[in-house]
């Protein structure tokens, strides 16, 4: 299954991350870091203004200041290739310009970084973007030399033999990637997939079934079911189909697995609802398109490809102090993809860093937008305009975060958070703690409801949930020290 | 001979092989026999009697050992397998060059890159002079807009001349149609023993009647089954006796909907490339009824075979649940998958494919197919599918489990191996070296022909993969150690198996896009035994197409139905073949027409093939049959079973 063509990522679940496996990022040694910190980022960590919600010329509208701040901190940079991409160049609407100047990215990155796995491996991927498997082969045929535990190089050399049909070597490479990572999604998915190519579904379930324990996928166990399909192990398989079903509920093939499967175990009348399930979701439109690309044109793909590119150069060039080089890069990939996030995640972080808030909250706002459900971002605007002390403003994005995710405690706990430091509407932050407590119990949402009762003047519902709140964290004795100065002394308004 | 008698004759081009039987005396009168037995007059440019004197040629070549001079010379026969992997007994040689062929296909492209070029044509093999040698009928794309067409290019019949020498007898015979060919079937349409042709085209198709004499005449204009939509692309085509009635009628499935101002471009990174199917408008299958007067009735609706839109492709009939009736089976290029349709017995068709489980992949996945080829290849008494697919999908074996529908088994049992990669087409389950369990083979080359530009993990041109079914039940690719005939790269679209030297194996005829066909010779072992079986109807239709036979030797049922159109948009087969592996006789020989009577023999030699004549009562009273030429009697018994 083209996983990633199925499963929208849904915020806060299993699916989030489940595209992300199935197109693996690069994150490695120090880049690792920079990564830590862009994920970090939904977190929350900063302040700014100047929101802005369209997308079109936003990348290029804030980018404008960007160069000169981070001059100074170049000067002491060895000398190195200079980057030629001109970021607000309009984005080319023909292949031939785009791959010439992926290339040269691509080019001044490895002639900056010769010796480094990253660089090559962001190399690698850029041949298999134009096609070349050969030349990315070679390529992380070379990283692996550089470095024998690189497992991101495995990785890639498994998915070309598996996609040459070269599936012995296939399982080797894709079990080398997991003897260095055991916990490598995409290893484990090329491993599977060329077990079962070879007809060797009996090894399938030993490198599944302990993975999927702790992290359980939908892709994986529809893989595991198609093993146990062909064991003809009919019971597990369908077990298997359920569980991919169960996590990802418009799974379309696995319908199909579970009704053959119902099939085989004599349950026609079970079989039936999963077939006709199955049906339902492959409308002939959708089974036409997943037949080969149907576009008229690649280029919006090859495009999407180009910036997932940059993002990863970018955080190249970013942890070896070439900072203007890496917004260059990622600003250009937000032009040429509208929807990556881990670019914008990187400006945002970036332009948060560096003070320029106005740009952060644009590149947050852009985050919020792509991936709507998701409070994170608008929490992060709100912070930031509470940075910048613009706090109707920073109200009305921890607002916008309550709705956009009414079931995660995020936005309730930061809107009464904020009312609480300023004293504002002081009545609903015990129903904004409540409703958090509601969603997720936790000590931190007991001692915010306590904070919420005191400033409320109800001494005695705050004890009694600093009291939970103890009892859910003992370890934590912030919550007793709260909790003995609301028992020594009146209550502080 | 008159028909209604059972015949054996002997088959065997080389000396050796005829030597080792015993039987060279009685070549002559056999091939005497078989060049009368239609009746006709001889074909231009010799009669097969003339040209038999001249076949041991090359007969030399091959020694008892089984590795051919040649094979000892390049030591092909002895080179080792490709690493974890036991070499198969497989051996295929291109004899191309000696052949004497000079068909090149066309797919009439200019460069405009139309959907319609790409898909090529079918080939097939069946013996048009009735001379007991299989001849081959190549389908050609014409020309196109912008394409060059002086002189225009034309399908092409090649008249087996024995040896592997064939004439083209095109012109002579009438059946060289300039349009854009696409498929084609053979059946006797009228039920005069003498095959006719019918050719799927973009536009007109075209019904060629055989007079008997080496010639065709085109009833087009006059049978009612052209189709004459411009606009329509046909695809493969396949003569079945729907309601059992004893004549042919006509399936026809047809691909898309296309005109060349249609404009319709893609490009994949960046540059031009074939657009897909899902772009066009898909166009129905078509069903003509056989009105018994050289007309035909288009009964699509009637027998809602035309009310489900497709992309189809390769298509094939086949009693798949055993009720005595053909059904349809249509591989469809993309969404809405596969379709199969049940014959009710009455000419009325109810489509099952999802519901059988052949409409997609054991994945779940609407395969881009391309060819369909039908056969038991567990010797369950069940007809299996095989279905070649497009890039990143593989070709499917679909194991027929009877009343609980179809599953997919080509991963679990290696049915697909080596096929992902590549766009599969023309292929056969169909067993290459006698050992009576069927092996596959199919050929391959993509349809994008700059492909090799945009993705090097596939190939324009590919070589053809032959997959050997072990005593396990498992296919192994043995491609590398098949011989000279696999390693050669082409474009492979068409594709077709039969004896065409009569010396008890199926050899191999490849139709590739744009280029000379691959003629190959199979030189496996002749260690195993085999029977071949030709059908003469005469309550049911002629060629018996849709009756089934069922062999038991060696301790082992093998069982196979005449087709009329197969594998990729084309046709073989049409007399059966049954590997016996080491068994030197079949004990039991039973053919169940269409309409439910039976036939049985008992006791056939091996290594000889057999006319096997409908209501023979007669022969099974008198309980012997005569071996052709020899005068001796067989133990062998028929009779006829209502």
């Amino acid at each position: 299954m083209k996983q990633g063509e199925s499963e929208h990522p849904v915020s806060g679940g299993e699916q989030a991350s489940e595209p992300v496996a199935s197109t693996r990022t690069f994150v490695s040694g120090r880049l690792l870091i920079c990564a830590v910190c862009v994920i970090a980022l939904a977190a929350g960590y900063y302040g700014g203004r100047f929101a802005r919600g369209r997308f079109g010329n936003a990348a290029a509208d804030v980018r404008t200041t960007v160069a000169k701040s981070d001059k100074e901190a170049d000067k002491n940079s060895p000398p190195a290739p200079v980057l030629k991409l001109d970021p607000d160049a309009p984005v080319p609407d023909k292949a031939e310009p785009l791959t010439r100047e992926v290339k040269a990215v691509v080019d001044c990155l490895v002639a900056t970084f010769p010796e480094s796995p990253d660089a090559l491996e962001v190399q690698a991927r850029s041949e298999v973007w134009l096609g070349n498997s050969s030349k990315a082969f070679d390529v992380w045929k070379k990283c692996v030399k550089l470095d024998p535990r690189y497992v991101y190089a495995y990785v890639g050399l498994a998915s070309v033999a598996a996609e040459r049909a070269e599936h012995d070597q296939a399982v080797e490479y894709a079990k080398q990637a997991l003897e260095v990572e055991p916990n490598n999604f995409q290893a484990r998915v090329t491993l599977t997939q060329s077990l079962l190519q070879l007809g060797r579904a009996a090894e399938v379930p030993p490198v599944l079934e302990p993975f999927l324990k702790s992290d359980p996928r939908s892709q994986g166990f529809f893989l595991l079911g198609q093993a146990y399909s062909q064991l003809e192990q009919y019971e597990k398989a369908k077990d298997s189909y359920e569980a991919a079903i169960r996590i990802f509920p418009d799974y379309v093939e696995a319908y199909n697995g579970l009704a053959v499967a119902y099939e085989h175990l004599g349950q026609p009348d079970k079989a039936k609802p999963a077939m006709e399930k199955f049906q339902k979701l492959n409308a002939p439109e959708k089974s036409a398109a997943r037949i080969r690309g149907s576009t008229v044109s690649d280029l919006k793909l090859m495009q999407e490809g180009a910036a997932a590119l940059y993002a990863d150069a970018g955080s190249l060039f970013f942890t070896s102090g070439r900072k203007a080089d890496a917004e260059t890069v990622w600003v250009r990939a937000a032009a040429l993809d509208s929807h990556n996030v881990l670019c914008r995640q990187s400006l945002a972080w970036l332009m948060r860093n560096a003070a320029r808030y106005g740009e952060n909250i644009a590149w947050l706002n852009q985050l919020a937008a792509i991936d709507p459900k998701n409070p994170s971002y608008l929490i992060e605007v709100g912070r930031t305009y509470e940075k910048l002390k613009l706090l109707p403003a920073a109200e009305e994005s921890f607002r916008k975060a309550c709705k956009a995710a009414p079931a995660n405690d995020a936005g309730y706990v930061a809107l009464a958070g904020l009312l609480l430091r300023y004293g504002q509407n002081l009545a609903e932050t015990a129903t904004l703690a409540r409703k958090a407590i509601e969603i997720r119990p936790s000590a931190a949402n007991y001692a915010l409801l306590a904070s919420a009762c005191r400033a409320n003047g109800d001494l005695p519902a705050a004890r009694t949930a600093l009291e939970q709140a103890i009892k859910l964290a003992p370890q934590d004795p912030s919550y007793k020290a709260a909790l003995d100065a609301i028992n020594a002394g009146p209550a502080k308004k | 001979m008159l028909w209604g008698e059972i015949q054996l004759a002997v088959r065997g081009t080389r000396v050796n092989r005829l030597a080792k039987w015993g039987l060279l005396p009685v070549l002559s009168a056999a091939v005497l026999i078989l060049g009368l037995s239609c009746n006709r007059s001889a074909p231009s440019p010799s009669s097969p009697a003339e040209t038999q004197p001249e076949l041991p040629a090359a007969s030399a070549e091959k020694t008892a050992g089984g590795a051919s001079e040649e094979e000892k010379a390049t030591g092909e026969a002895l080179a080792p397998a490709a690493k974890d992997e036991k070499p198969g007994p497989i051996r295929l040689h291109d004899i191309t060059a000696r052949t004497g062929i000079t068909f090149r296909h066309s797919d009439g492209s200019s460069g405009r890159l139309y959907i319609v070029e790409t898909v090529a044509s079918g080939v097939a093999t069946f013996d048009y002079d009735g001379d007991g040698w299989t001849d081959i009928y190549f389908v050609s794309g014409g020309a196109l807009p912008g394409a060059a067409a002086d002189p225009p290019p034309k399908n092409r019949l090649y008249r087996n001349l024995g040896d592997f020498r064939f004439v083209d007898v095109t012109d002579h015979a009438g059946v060289g149609d300039t349009g854009h060919g696409l498929g084609v079937a053979v059946g006797d349409v009228n039920n005069d023993g003498c095959p006719d042709l019918y050719v799927s085209n973009l536009g007109r198709n075209v019904m060629y009647l055989n007079n008997g004499d080496g010639t065709f005449s085109d009833l087009s204009s006059t049978a009612g089954t052209a189709i004459p939509d411009e606009q329509r692309v046909g695809a493969g085509v396949c003569f079945l006796d729907k309601e059992g009635d004893g004549s042919l009628d006509l399936f026809a499935a047809n691909y898309l909907k296309w005109s060349p101002d249609m404009k319709i471009a893609h490009a994949w990174r960046g540059k031009p490339i074939y657009p897909g199917p899902e772009r066009f408008q898909p166009y129905p299958s078509r069903l003509f009824g056989n009105n018994g007067d050289g007309t035909f009735s288009d009964l699509s609706e009637q027998s809602r075979v035309g009310l489900q839109p497709g992309y189809g492709m390769g298509t094939i009939c086949t009693d798949y649940d055993r009720d005595g009736d053909t059904d349809i089976f249509v591989g469809n290029d993309g969404g809405p998958g596969n379709f199969l349709f049940r014959n009710d017995g009455r000419g009325v068709f109810e489509e099952c494919g999802v519901q059988s489980g052949v409409a997609y992949s054991g994945s779940g996945l609407a395969h881009g197919s391309m060819g369909a080829d039908c056969g038991d290849y567990d010797n369950d008494g069940l007809f299996d599918l095989y279905v070649t697919a497009y890039q990143g999908q593989l070709a499917t074996l679909y194991r027929n489990r009877g009343e609980k529908g179809f599953e997919d088994v080509s991963q679990r049992i290696g049915a697909g191996t080596g096929s992902s990669n590549q766009v599969t087409w023309g292929c056969g389950l169909v067993d290459l070296d006698n050992d009576s369990r069927r092996d596959i083979f199919y050929v391959c080359g993509h349809l994008i022909d700059n492909i090799d530009s945009l993705d090097d993990t596939t190939s324009y041109l590919a070589s053809p993969v032959v997959l050997w079914q072990t005593t396990t039940g498992r296919f192994v690719n043995v491609s590398s150690s098949a011989g000279d005939g696999l390693k050669k790269k082409s474009v492979g679209r068409g594709a077709a198996f039969d004896d065409l030297d009569n010396d008890g194996d199926l050899d191999v005829v490849i139709l590739n896009s744009r280029r000379e066909p691959t003629i190959l010779r199979n030189d496996s072992s002749p260690r195993n035994h085999s029977l071949e079986v030709i059908l003469s109807g005469t309550r049911a239709n002629r060629d018996g197409v849709g009756a089934v036979v069922s062999v038991e030797a060696g301790g082992q049922r093998q069982i196979a139905e005449v087709h009329s159109g197969r594998g990729y948009q084309g046709h073989f087969g049409t007399r059966l073949h049954f590997g016996l592996g080491s068994a030197t006789d079949v004990k039991r020989l039973e053919v169940r027409w269409l309409g439910g009577k039976s036939e049985i023999l008992e006791n056939i030699p091996a290594d000889t093939w057999i006319r096997v004549v409908e209501g023979r009562e007669k022969a099974s009273t008198n309980g012997s049959w005569a071996a052709a030429g020899s005068g001796e009697a067989n133990s062998a018994t028929s009779r006829g079973i209502p």
